[in-house]
Formats: C-alpha cells, structure tokens, sequence
C-alpha cells in the first residue's frame, strides 16, 4: 500500500467523505468488474459493488492495513457475491447448468480486414466465456476470476482464501478444464 | 508421465507454477504426444480470451450514489441503545463519570431514605449493601446530618441527569 492510499484511509477513518470518494473512484471499475465476473449480472455488480463500498467506509475504523486496501475490498465482495449465491433457488441453479443460448452469432468465414467482423467474434467469445463460467462452481470460478482475470498469482490466491497451494493448483486446472469443455461443447452447438 | 497426469499438471505449468523438475519432465511428454500438445495450446488459448477479458463499464454516478446512500445511513443513525451510550460515554467521558458518581450517590440516599422509613426490607438491604458496612456508617450521618442533604441533592441531580440523557436519546431517534 503506498503513502498517498494510507493518508487516504486515515482521513477516512476521521470520516472524510472526500478522500472515500477518491478511493471510490479509484478502485470502483475492479470492483464492479470483479462482481460482474462472479454473477455475471450488470446491475447486481453494481448493487454489490456498492454496498462492499459502504460496508468498507462503514468498518474502516477497523482495518488494519496488514493487507492491501483492495484485498480488504475483495474479500468483502466475493463474501457478498457468496452470500448472493446461497440465496439463490435451486431451481436457478439448475437452470445455470444449461444456459440458453441466447442471440448465436453464426460464426462466418474469418476475415482479418473485418474489423466489426473480429469484434463480434470477440464479442460473441466473451458472452460464451461467461456462459461457461456461470456453469462452474462458485469456488471454481472464483479461482478462474482471480487468477486469469484478476491477475493474483498462486500463493496470493492461497493467502486470500485461505486454502493451501496445491488446492488452488487443482482446483483451478479443473475450472480451467470445465470450462474448456463447456466452450468446445459450445462450438460444435454453434457448427451444428 | 502418463498422460493424465500431465494433463493434471498443465494449467501450473502454463502459470510456470510447477518445479523446474516437474517442468522438464512436461515438456519432454508434450514433444511427444500429440494429444496432450493439443490439450496445452486449447488451455493456453482459453487463458488468453480470459487475460483479454473486456472490462464492463459502470454507470457514471455510481460514487455518489456510494456516498447518498451512506449519507442515507447516517440520518438514519441505525444505532442501537448500546452503542449510543457508549458513544456517548467516549465523547464526554468526563460528564458521564460525574454523572454516574451522581447517581451512586443519589442511590446512596435512596437507600438512607427507604431505611428511614423502615417500610421494606428491600430498603434496610440496599442501605446495608450500599451504605453501612462500606460507605457511610449511621454514626457519620448522626455525626453530620447535613451529610443527607447532600446525598438527597445528589438524588435529585441524577433524577435530572437521567431525564436529560432520554431526553437526547428521543431527540437522536427523531433526527
């Protein structure tokens, strides 16, 4: 955590709503990303991304800065988006098993010059990527955003959910797996 | 290595997560075998579609939407009795501790004065607990006998004093 955050977080904790606002903006695009990432729902990623907010400038007083403010952040919004889960029907979590595919963009013969061409594809690739990661488990697709979309290395993935090294080696080669599976199984759908 | 077992290790490996040994022995397996080849090239293309993952945008009023709806929360001050009081023990620190020594004192009286009337047993207790054997004997009070008018005026002063903070307490909830 650098200087200019820990003066942040200490006029926080005197109750500056400036400086939070400024942390806020800061970190406001991970945060709803990473929400949208877990329940793949833009207006419920906001809704958690902002109540993790308020509970963070409500608790600051608390934080110890042992870990980095954004970790702090993250911890309470993945238990946000955890809680969301267990709220859910089981019947919506059958229903994720087999996601409709909704809008299939028929893939055409590639063209490099097809600018809007390559970013439908890439449009169409990222909707069946989160198609998939909504098939996996929450502890699944929890690994997958924090390692390939986040960016946190192994051991920092250990620390932050508290399991050992070898659980998250695991756990994420049968997420990744899943998930490859699910995309193959999507395009020989589409090809059909 | 059997395949499967390569193929257990290669998402650590493509994370170059696995011992140099463990690493050696990968990629002298995926120089052979076609299959697992296959395997690392797919994982490795889907991590790259998620490394490239787009980031959504966010509406533009989402800070203060942040800052109204904590602002909401502190007029609605959703404090309990507890935490009000120990708040209110923190900022005035001073005050709360006059005002508790007040109303020991003013329970003293009451004591002194439920004894006098000799009506309850209730009272001849608290005047033995409170009073006698610890803090001021009978022979004090005959001794100086203004002494219960200080302990009566200390009644009246907490009486005051406990009106005064339910009074805030009201003038909290209605703000």
């Amino acid at each position: 955590m650098n200087k200019g955050e820990k003066g942040l977080i200490q006029k926080c904790k005197n109750g500056d709503k400036d400086a939070f606002r400024i942390l806020i903006n800061k970190y406001k695009t991970d945060a709803v990303n990473v929400a949208y990432q877990m329940i793949s729902d833009r207006q419920l990623a906001e809704d958690i991304a902002q109540e993790a907010f308020i509970r963070v400038y409500k608790n600051i007083k608390n934080f110890k800065e042992d870990s980095s403010f954004f970790t702090w952040l993250y911890k309470i919004i993945l238990n946000l988006c955890r809680d969301y889960f267990r709220q859910q029907p089981d019947e919506d979590l059958l229903s994720l098993e087999e996601p409709p595919l909704r809008n299939v963009l028929r893939r055409q013969v590639p063209d490099e010059e097809d600018a809007p061409e390559r970013y439908l594809e890439k449009k169409e690739l990222q909707r069946v990527i989160m198609e998939g990661l909504d098939t996996l488990s929450f502890k699944h697709r929890q690994v997958i955003i924090l390692r390939d979309m986040q960016g946190f290395t192994y051991q920092e993935i250990a620390d932050f959910l508290e399991i050992p090294l070898g659980t998250v080696k695991s756990r994420l080669n049968t997420a990744r797996s899943r998930l490859q599976k699910y995309l193959t199984n999507s395009k020989k759908k589409q090809i059909n | 290595m059997e395949c499967h077992k390569i193929q257990r290790e290669l998402s650590a490996y493509l994370d170059q997560e696995v011992p140099s040994f463990t690493k050696k022995k990968i990629e002298k397996h995926l120089d052979g075998c076609y299959e697992c080849r296959l395997k690392y090239e797919e994982l490795s293309a889907l991590v790259g579609n998620l490394n490239n993952y787009q980031s959504i945008g966010l509406s533009n009023d989402f800070t203060d939407k942040v800052i109204c709806k904590i602002e909401e929360e502190n007029a609605i001050y959703n404090l309990s009795l507890e935490d009000w009081l120990s708040s209110l023990f923190v900022n005035n620190k001073l005050i709360t501790i006059a005002m508790l020594i007040i109303s020991f004192l003013g329970a003293i009286s009451l004591a002194f004065i439920a004894n006098e009337l000799q009506l309850f047993t209730l009272g001849t207790i608290l005047y033995h607990l409170f009073s006698s054997s610890y803090f001021v004997s009978d022979k004090l009070i005959q001794l100086y006998p203004e002494l219960m008018l200080y302990l009566q005026s200390a009644l009246v002063v907490s009486i005051l004093s406990f009106i005064v903070v339910i009074q805030r307490f009201k003038k909290r909830d209605d703000s």
